[in-house]
C-alpha cells in the first residue's frame, strides 16, 4: 500500500523536512509555555489538544517524509488517545468538578516564564552536547532542544501549579515531550514498546482522572495544597 | 582421660536442648521452666568437666561448624575465611569453666526462684532466654572465627536485653533496657570496625589468620585496633566513661540472670581484650596502650565504688560494685599488657603475675558477686523492694540469706581469709612491680594506680558494711520487711555452696595459681607458678623483695585462735546475753525512723568526695504557725554522673537537633517533592556534561 | 519393579524439563488469569481460593526457571522467548524468586487481613473484588518487569506496578490515603518518564552502531550489552541516559532525595501491599537500575561513572532515611524509612563495585524483602487490633498481643541487621568489602548510621511492646491464620542469616558476574 514519500515517488529536501518538523516541535513548545501563562483550566485542556495534534503532525511528518511506515500505527494511536480521548475524558471530568475559588500558584506566571526561559536555554545547552559528540541524524538538533525543553517545561508546571488538574497536565506535556523524543530523534522506538508506552500513559491520565475526582469529593477542591496531611 | 571435647559438645547441645525444650513446652509454664534449667544444670557440670582437663595441660580443641561455609569464598578472588570452629584452648577453658562453674548454682538457685515470677505467663520464656544466653556466652569464648564471634556476640547482647526487659511492667526497667542495647550496639559496631580493619590486613576472618598477620601490621592500623578494641569491649565490660548502661541494666534484670550478667557477661569483655592483645596482637603491643587502659581501669576501680558507696538500691548497689571490680581486673590486665610490651624474659614472668591476679580477681569477682546478687535476689523476693533504706532486721528472719550475704561482703571487701583479699592483694603486689619498668611515666602513673586501688579497697569495705549493716542488721525499717521468710532449700544452698567457694578460693591460692598458670603461660609465653608457689601453703610474688602471704596458715591459726578467744570470752563471761533498751536521749520510746540510715552512713564520705559527686540537695520545710515550728522537712539528694550531664546527654541532644533539621525536607506539598526530583536531576546534569 | 521406576523417573524428569521449559510463560500467565478471574468472578472464597492457586503455582515456576537457569553452563545464556522479548538470566530468576516467594507469603497473609477488615465492614464487596484482581496484577506486572529482556518493556512493566498499585495505596479512600495515592501516582509517574527518557537516549545512541552495522534497531538487552554493540555506542549520551534512567527508577526504587513518596504510600496502603511495596517492588526498581549499569559497564564509559552515582544516592538515602527513623510518630513510616535505608544500603554495596560487594548487595535485597515483609506483617496483626498506627497511642502489646510482639521484636532486630538474622550478613558483606577496597570512610559512614537508626528504631519499638497498655484492649489475636507465612518468614530470616544454601549461593555468584561483567 502506499504511503509515504518515497512511494508516491515523491523526494523532499532533507533541510525542508526538518524545517517542517522544527515549525511542530517549537509550537508544541510554545504550547506548553501557554499552560504556564494561563490560569484556567478549560483553557489548558485546549491547548493540550493542540499540542497533541502537532505532536501527531511530527510524527506523520516522520512517517511520510522519512518512509518509517510503523510510525504511521503510532500516529493513529497519538492521534486517537492524544488528541480526542484524553482531553474529552478532562473535559468531562472538569464538568463534574465542584467550582471553586482560583488557587494561588506556587510560582507567579511572571517568574514561571523566566523560568521556564532558563530551562529552555538548559535544554539548548545539554542537547548542544549531544549533538556535538557528532551524529548524522540532521534534524535532531532543535527538535531536541524542543523536546528536552518541552519535558523540563511540564515538570516545572508540575512544580508551579498547585491545581491537581494542572499537574495532570504538566504530566501530559512531560510525556508529550518525550514523544516528541523519540519520534525525532530515533525515528520511533520499537513498535511493541511505542504501544505498550502509549497504553500506560493513557491508563495513567485516565486514573489520575479518576483519583482528581476522588479528590474533588474528598477535600471539596482540588488545590493540592490541602494534600500536606502526611508529612516527616 | 575425660574425653573434653565430647563434654563439651554436650554441654552445648544440652543448652541448646534446654531453650528448644522449653519453647515446646512454652504451654505448660512450670515444667518447661524446670525441664529447662534443669538441663542447664547438666549443661554447666559437662561444661567444668569438658574445661578442666584443657586447664591441665590437655591440647587445645577443635570443633568445626558446617553453616555459612558457602560464603566461604564468595567470589573466585575473594575469600572471606577458611574454617568457622569453634577452639577450646587454654584460654578458652578458663572462661568455660568460670561460666559453668556459676550455672549450677545459679540454675539451682532458679528452681526456688521460680516462685517470684510464677504469676507471670512467661516463666517458660525466661528458661528459654537464660539456656540461650549462656549457650552464647560459652560460643562467645570460643569462636575462632570473627564472623562467628559476632554473630554470638550480639546474639548474647539481644538475649541479654530480652532478660534485662523481663520484667517490663515497669518504666525504668523497660528504660534502661533500651540504654543497653544502644551502648551495646555501639560497642558492638567498634568491634565490627575492628575486625573489619584486621580483614582489609588479613584478608580472612579467621582468627588463625589474624595471628599471622599481626607482626607486619602498618601502625596506623594498630592504634585504630588498639582503640576500636578498648571501646568496643570496654563498652561491655563497663569500664569508666561507657560503663553507664551497667547500674540500670544489670539491676532490671531477675537476679539469678543480674548474677550471670555480672558475674560473666561482662567478663566476656575481658576474654575479648586477652584474646586481642594477648593472642592476636602480642608481637604489637605498644607500652602506652597497657597505661591507658590502666588508666582507665584504676578510674573505673576507683568511681565504681564511689558511686556504689552513696547508693540505696542493694541492686544498683552491686552493679556499680560489678565497675569497680572490672576495673580491678582490669588492672591486672593492662599491667601484663604494659610487663609484655617490653618482650624480655624477666617482663614476661611480671606479665605472667599481673595477668594471673587480674584472672584470679576475675574468678573470684565471679563468685562473690553471684553470692551477693543471690542474696540480694532472696531479699528482694521476700521484701519486694530493693531500697535498702526500706529494709533493715533480715537477719532474723533470713539468717541463711544474711550469713552468705555477709560471706560475700567480707570477700568483696577484700578481707582474709576470703577469697576477695588474695586477688586485690596479688593485684597490688603487680602494681608494685610496676617500679620494674624504665618509662618514667609509667613510674608515675603506679603508683597513683596502686593509691587509688587501696582506697577503692577501703571504700568497698564502707560500702559493704553499709550495705549488710543497714540490711541485715537493726529492727525493721518498713513493713515489707515484716513479712519476711527465709528462702527455700535450693535457693539457700545454691548461695551457701558459692559462699563456700569464696572460702575456698581464698585459703588455697597456690592451687588456683597453678590452674592459672596454664593459661597466663600460653599468652604471655612465661610460667610464674613455681616462683609464686613458695610452698602449698605460702604464696609469693618473684620481686628483689620477696613478698608472701600464707592464707591458709592464716585459717589455720585463725581455726585455732577464734576458739581460744571465744572460750576466753566465755570464761570472763562477756558472752552472757544481756537485753536493755537503747538510749534514746531521753525520749520514752524508740521507732526504727530513728535508726541510722545508709544516707547518714555515707554522708561523711559523700562529703570528702563532693567535688566528684557534684551532689544537688534540695530542701523542703514546710512551717506551721511560726518560721520556727517546722511542720515537715523534705531532703532530696541527688548524684548526677558527670559523664551523662557532660557527654551522652549533649551528644543525643545534638543528634536529635540534627535529625529535627533533616526531618524538615518531608513538608507534605506535592510540589516541593517534584522540585526535589527536578533539581537533582539539573544538578546531575549539569555536572556531568 | 525397576523398569516402572525408570518410568516413572523419566515422567518426572520430562515433568521437570517441561515446567521448566515453560515457566517463564507460566509466571506470567498464571498471574494475568487470576487476575481476570478475580475482577470477573468477585466471590470471596472463589477470589481468594483462586489467588492462593495462582500465587503457589507461580512460585512452582518461579523455582523452575530458577533451576533451569542455575543449571546452564556457565558463558552461555538462556534462550530468549517471544522474539526476543522476555528473557531470564541469574539476575532475572533471582528477582522472579523474590517475587514469587513473597507475594506467596503475601497473598496468605491477605486471607486473613483483608478477611478481618471485610468481616469487620470496613469495605464492600466490591472493593474486595478490586483488592484481589489489583493485587494479582501487580504482581504480574513486576514479573514482566523481572523477564523482560526489552528495555522499554521493561520500562512499560515499571510504570504498570505503579498504576496497578496506585489504587491499592488509595485502598481506604480515607483522606490521607487519596492524599498518598496521589502524591504515589504523580511522583512515581514523573520519576519514571525520565527512565524512558533515558531509555529513549540508550536506543538513540544504540541506533546508529546498528545501522552501521547494517542490523536493524532493538532494544533487546542481550543485543545492546553485546560487545560488538555496547563498546561502540557513544559514552556521553549513556551517561546522560544513565542520569535519567537514575533518576527515573531511583524515584521508585526510594532513593533520596526521589524517595518523598514511599513513606506516605507505604503507611497508607493496606498492610499486605505495604509489604509487597517495601519488601519487592523497590527491588524491582533497582533491577531496571541494575541492568543499565551493567550496559554502561559493558561500554566505553566504564563502571565507574555509574558506580560512582549510586554510591552517592546510596549514601546520601541512608543519611535521610536515619533521622526520620529516629524520630518518628507512626510506625508504618518508621518501616517505610527503614526500607528506604536499606535501598540505600543495596546501593552503597552495588557502587562499591567489587564482586564481594555486588553479592552482598544482592543478598540484602533478598535479606531485606524476607525481613521486611516479616516485620510489616507482624506490624499490620498489631494495626488491625488497635487501629491506630500512632507510635504514642500504642503501648504494652507484649499484654495483649504476646505472638505479634514477641514476633515483631524478632522482626525489629532482623530489620535492623542485628545477628543472628539474615539481614546481618549481607550487610556484613557490604561493610567487608568497603573496608576491603580501601574505602573506609563509605564503611564507618554506613555504619554510625546504621547505629543511629537501631537506637531510634528500638527506642520505638521497645516503647509500644513493652509496658503496661494505655487502654486495656482484651488479649487475643485477631488474625490468627498470618502465623503461617509468618513463621515460614521468620524460619528463613534466622536460616539465612546462619546459612546460605548452595543454589542461592550459586545463583547469586551468577547473578554477580551479570551486574558488573
Amino acid at each position: 500500500m502506499p504511503f509515504c514519500s518515497l512511494d508516491f515517488g515523491l523526494h523532499f529536501d532533507p533541510q525542508q523536512v526538518a524545517r517542517v518538523l522544527d515549525f511542530f516541535a517549537t509550537f508544541i513548545l510554545v504550547c506548553s509555555l501557554l499552560v504556564l501563562a494561563t490560569e484556567r483550566r478549560h483553557v489548558h485542556v485546549r491547548i493540550y489538544a493542540l499540542q497533541s495534534l502537532s505532536l501527531a503532525a511530527v510524527a506523520f511528518s516522520v512517517a511520510f517524509f522519512n518512509c518509517e511506515r510503523h510510525i504511521f500505527i503510532a500516529t493513529a494511536l497519538i492521534f486517537i488517545s492524544k488528541v480526542i480521548v484524553i482531553p474529552v475524558l478532562l473535559g468531562r471530568l472538569m464538568t463534574r468538578l465542584i467550582p471553586q475559588q482560583p488557587v494561588k500558584p506556587m510560582i507567579n506566571i511572571p517568574s514561571s516564564l523566566l523560568f521556564a526561559a532558563v530551562l529552555v536555554l538548559i535544554a539548548d545547552y545539554l542537547t548542544r552536547n549531544i549533538l556535538s559528540a557528532g551524529h548524522e541524524f540532521e534534524l535532531a538538533r532543535s527538535v531536541l532542544t524542543d523536546s528536552v525543553g518541552v519535558v523540563l517545561l511540564g515538570l516545572l508546571i508540575m512544580i508551579a501549579r498547585k491545581k491537581a488538574l494542572t499537574q495532570i497536565i504538566g504530566f501530559l506535556t512531560m510525556e508529550n515531550g518525550l514523544f516528541l523524543t523519540g519520534i525525532a530523534i530515533t525515528a520511533g522506538m520499537p513498535l511493541i514498546v511505542e504501544l505498550g508506552v502509549l497504553f500506560d500513559v493513557l491508563v495513567a491520565a485516565f486514573l489520575m482522572g479518576v483519583l482528581l475526582y476522588r479528590i474533588s469529593e474528598t477535600f471539596d477542591s482540588i488545590d493540592v495544597e490541602k494534600l500536606t496531611k502526611l508529612k516527616e | 582421660m575425660i574425653d573434653a571435647q565430647f563434654f563439651f559438645g554436650l554441654s552445648l547441645f544440652l543448652y541448646l536442648a534446654g531453650a528448644v525444650l522449653g519453647a515446646l513446652w512454652c504451654l505448660r509454664p512450670r515444667r518447661s521452666y524446670y525441664v529447662s534449667h534443669l538441663l542447664a544444670l547438666a549443661a554447666g557440670i559437662s561444661g567444668i568437666t569438658s574445661s578442666v582437663p584443657v586447664l591441665l595441660g590437655q591440647s587445645p580443641y577443635h570443633i568445626t561448624i558446617p553453616w555459612l561455609t558457602a560464603l566461604s569464598n564468595v567470589a573466585p578472588s575473594i575469600k572471606l575465611f577458611e574454617n568457622f570452629s569453634l577452639q577450646v584452648d587454654a584460654l578458652s577453658a578458663f572462661f568455660v569453666f568460670v561460666i559453668s562453674l556459676l550455672v549450677v548454682p545459679v540454675s539451682i538457685y532458679a528452681f526456688g526462684y521460680l516462685r517470684e515470677y510464677e504469676h507471670k505467663q512467661s516463666v517458660a520464656l525466661l528458661g528459654v532466654l537464660y539456656n540461650l544466653f549462656i549457650l552464647s556466652m560459652v560460643l562467645v569464648v570460643t569462636a575462632n572465627n570473627a564472623l562467628f564471634f559476632l554473630i554470638v556476640w550480639e546474639v548474647m547482647s539481644v538475649v541479654s536485653y530480652f532478660l534485662v526487659t523481663f520484667d517490663h511492667e515497669k518504666t525504668e526497667n523497660t528504660q534502661a533496657g533500651f540504654l543497653y542495647i544502644v551502648m551495646t550496639h555501639v560497642g558492638t559496631a567498634f568491634i565490627v570496625l575492628f575486625f573489619l580493619i584486621f580483614y582489609q590486613q588479613a584478608g580472612s576472618f579467621d582468627f588463625e589468620a589474624f595471628r599471622k598477620v599481626a607482626a607486619n601490621l602498618p601502625d596506623l592500623a594498630k592504634t585504630l585496633l588498639f582503640v576500636f578494641a578498648l571501646i568496643g569491649f570496654g563498652t561491655k565490660a563497663g569500664l569508666v566513661p561507657l560503663h553507664i548502661w551497667l547500674p540500670y541494666a544489670h539491676p532490671a534484670a531477675p537476679s539469678h540472670i543480674s548474677a550471670l550478667m555480672s558475674g560473666v557477661m561482662i567478663k566476656t569483655a575481658v576474654y575479648g581484650m586477652l584474646r586481642i592483645f594477648f593472642d592476636f596482637l602480642k608481637p604489637d603491643l605498644v607500652w602506652w596502650w597497657g597505661l591507658v587502659l590502666l588508666g582507665l581501669a584504676s578510674l573505673s576501680a576507683i568511681l565504681g565504688i564511689l558511686y556504689a558507696v552513696t547508693e540505696k538500691d542493694l541492686k544498683k548497689l552491686l552493679a556499680y560494685s560489678s565497675v569497680e571490680n572490672m576495673g580491678i581486673i582490669l588492672i591486672g590486665v593492662s599491667l601484663a599488657m604494659i610487663f609484655s610490651s617490653y618482650q624480655t624474659s624477666t617482663f614476661a614472668i611480671l606479665a605472667a603475675v599481673a595477668l594471673i591476679a587480674g584472672l584470679y580477681h576475675l574468678l573470684n569477682h565471679a563468685v562473690f558477686k553471684s553470692v551477693l546478687f543471690l542474696g540480694a535476689g532472696a531479699v528482694v523476693s521476700q521484701t519486694h523492694t530493693r531500697n535498702i533504706e526500706a529494709l533493715g532486721g533480715l537477719i532474723k528472719k533470713m539468717p541463711w540469706t544474711a550469713a552468705c550475704f555477709l560471706i560475700g561482703s567480707i570477700a568483696i571487701s577484700a578481707l582474709p581469709p576470703f577469697n576477695g583479699f588474695i586477688s586485690e592483694w596479688l593485684t597490688f603486689q603487680a602494681l608494685l612491680l610496676g617500679f620494674n619498668v624504665p618509662d618514667l611515666i609509667v613510674k608515675i602513673i603506679v603508683p597513683l594506680s596502686a593509691a587509688l586501688l587501696a582506697l577503692g579497697a577501703a571504700l568497698a569495705t564502707a560500702c559493704f558494711v553499709k550495705a549488710f549493716g543497714v540490711s541485715f542488721l537493726a529492727l525493721p525499717r518498713s513493713e515489707h520487711v515484716q513479712t519476711a521468710q527465709e528462702v527455700s532449700s535450693s535457693m539457700k544452698w545454691a548461695m551457701g555452696s558459692l559462699a563456700a567457694l569464696c572460702l575456698v578460693l581464698g585459703i588455697l591460692p597456690t592451687a588456683v595459681v597453678r590452674l592459672l598458670d596454664g593459661v597466663t603461660g600460653a599468652l604471655v609465653g612465661a610460667s610464674a607458678a613455681a616462683s609464686m608457689g613458695v610452698n602449698p601453703l605460702t604464696l609469693a610474688v618473684p620481686s628483689a623483695k620477696i613478698v608472701t602471704v600464707a592464707p591458709l596458715g592464716l585459717a589455720l591459726i585463725l581455726l585455732i585462735v577464734i576458739p581460744v578467744a571465744l572460750g576466753v570470752a566465755y570464761m570472763a563471761g562477756e558472752l552472757r546475753t544481756r537485753r536493755a533498751q537503747t538510749w534514746g536521749c531521753g525520749l520514752p520510746k524508740l521507732s526504727p525512723r530513728m535508726e541510722y540510715t545508709a544516707t547518714g552512713f555515707s554522708k561523711p564520705i559523700q562529703l570528702i568526695f563532693k567535688s566528684i559527686y557534684q551532689p544537688r540537695k534540695e530542701i523542703e520545710i514546710e512551717t506551721d504557725v511560726s518560721s520556727y515550728v517546722h511542720k515537715r522537712i523534705r531532703y532530696e539528694l541527688q548524684i548526677e554522673s558527670p559523664f551523662e550531664k557532660y557527654f551522652y546527654q549533649p551528644v543525643s541532644a545534638f543528634v536529635l537537633k540534627i535529625s529535627a533539621i533533616v526531618r524538615r525536607i518531608q513538608t507534605g506539598s506535592i510540589n516541593t517533592y517534584l522540585a526535589y526530583i527536578f533539581i537533582a536531576l539539573v544538578i546531575l546534569l549539569l555536572l556531568v556534561r | 519393579m525397576a523398569q516402572i521406576y525408570d518410568i516413572l523417573r523419566d515422567g518426572f524428569s520430562y515433568a521437570v524439563g517441561t515446567l521448566q521449559d515453560v515457566s517463564i510463560f507460566l509466571i506470567l500467565l498464571v498471574p494475568l488469569l487470576s487476575a481476570i478471574l478475580c475482577g470477573v468472578i468477585g466471590k470471596k472464597r472463589v477470589m481468594e481460593r483462586t489467588s492462593v492457586c495462582a500465587a503457589f503455582i507461580t512460585a512452582l515456576s518461579g523455582m523452575a526457571l530458577v533451576s533451569r537457569v542455575v543449571a546452564m553452563p556457565p558463558g552461555t545464556s538462556p534462550v530468549p522467548r517471544l522474539g526476543g522479548l522476555l528473557y531470564a538470566d541469574a539476575l532475572s530468576a533471582y528477582l522472579v524468586l523474590i517475587i514469587c516467594f513473597i507475594s506467596l507469603m503475601i497473598t496468605l497473609y491477605s486471607l486473613g487481613y483483608i478477611g478481618y477488615e471485610y468481616s469487620i465492614e470496613l469495605f464492600g464487596k466490591a472493593k474486595l473484588r478490586q483488592y484481589y484482581f489489583l493485587l494479582n496484577l501487580f504482581v504480574f506486572t513486576m514479573l514482566l518487569a523481572a523477564v523482560a529482556n526489552n528495555l522499554g518493556v521493561l520500562w512499560v512493566a515499571v510504570e504498570a506496578t505503579t498504576l496497578a498499585s496506585a489504587f491499592l495505596v488509595g485502598f481506604y479512600n480515607r483522606e490521607e490515603s487519596i492524599e498518598a495515592a496521589w502524591k504515589y501516582l504523580i511522583i512515581g509517574s514523573v520519576g519514571i518518564t525520565f527512565a524512558l527518557f533515558g531509555t529513549v537516549l540508550v536506543y538513540f545512541s544504540a541506533l546508529s552502531v546498528f545501522k552501521a552495522l547494517g542490523s536493524p534497531g532493538t532494544l533487546n538487552w542481550t543485543d545492546l550489552v553485546n560487545p560488538s554493540i555496547a563498546t561502540q555506542m557513544d559514552p556521553h549520551i549513556l551517561k546522560l541516559a544513565f542520569i535519567f534512567v537514575l533518576i527515573g527508577y531511583g524515584t521508585k526504587a526510594g532513593l533520596a532525595p526521589m524517595h518523598t513518596w514511599l513513606p506516605d504510600a507505604h503507611s497508607q496502603a493496606p498492610t499486605p501491599i505495604s509489604a509487597l511495596l517495601s519488601g519487592v517492588l523497590i527491588n524491582a526498581a533497582m533491577y531496571g537500575i541494575l541492568r543499565f549499569h551493567h550496559l554502561l559497564a559493558a561500554s566505553p564509559v566504564g563502571p565507574e561513572f555509574s558506580s560512582n552515582l549510586l554510591l552517592f544516592f546510596g549514601l546520601l538515602s541512608i543519611a535521610v532515611a536515619t533521622p526520620f527513623i529516629m524520630v518518628q510518630k507512626d510506625y508504618k513510616r518508621l518501616l517505610a524509612y527503614s526500607s528506604m535505608k536499606h535501598m540505600g544500603i543495596i546501593a552503597t554495596g552495588i557502587g562499591l563495585g567489587t564482586p564481594l560487594a555486588i553479592y552482598g548487595a544482592l543478598l540484602h535485597i533478598l535479606n531485606h524483602a524476607l525481613a521486611k515483609a516479616f516485620i510489616f506483617m507482624s506490624a499490620g496483626n498489631l494495626s488491625l487490633k488497635f487501629k491506630t498506627k500512632e507510635i504514642a497511642l500504642v503501648k504494652g502489646i507484649a499484654k495483649i498481643l504476646p505472638m505479634t510482639s514477641a514476633l515483631l521484636l524478632l522482626g525489629t532486630f532482623a530489620i535492623m541487621a542485628v545477628p543472628p538474622f539474615n539481614l546481618f550478613v549481607s550487610e556484613f558483606l557490604i561493610l567487608s568489602a568497603s573496608f576491603l577496597g580501601g574505602n573506609f570512610l563509605v564503611g564507618s559512614l554506613v555504619l554510625l548510621l546504621v547505629v543511629l537508626a537501631f537506637a531510634g528504631f528500638i527506642f520505638h519499638i521497645s516503647h509500644m511492646i513493652l509496658g503496661v497498655p494505655i487502654k486495656p484492649l482484651p488479649p487475643g489475636e485477631v488474625n490468627p491464620s498470618s502465623f503461617l507465612p509468618l513463621s515460614i518468614l521468620l524460619g528463613l530470616v534466622i536460616l539465612l542469616g546462619l546459612y546460605v544454601p548452595g543454589p542461592l549461593h550459586e545463583l547469586l555468584q551468577q547473578a554477580t558476574k551479570l551486574v558488573k561483567p
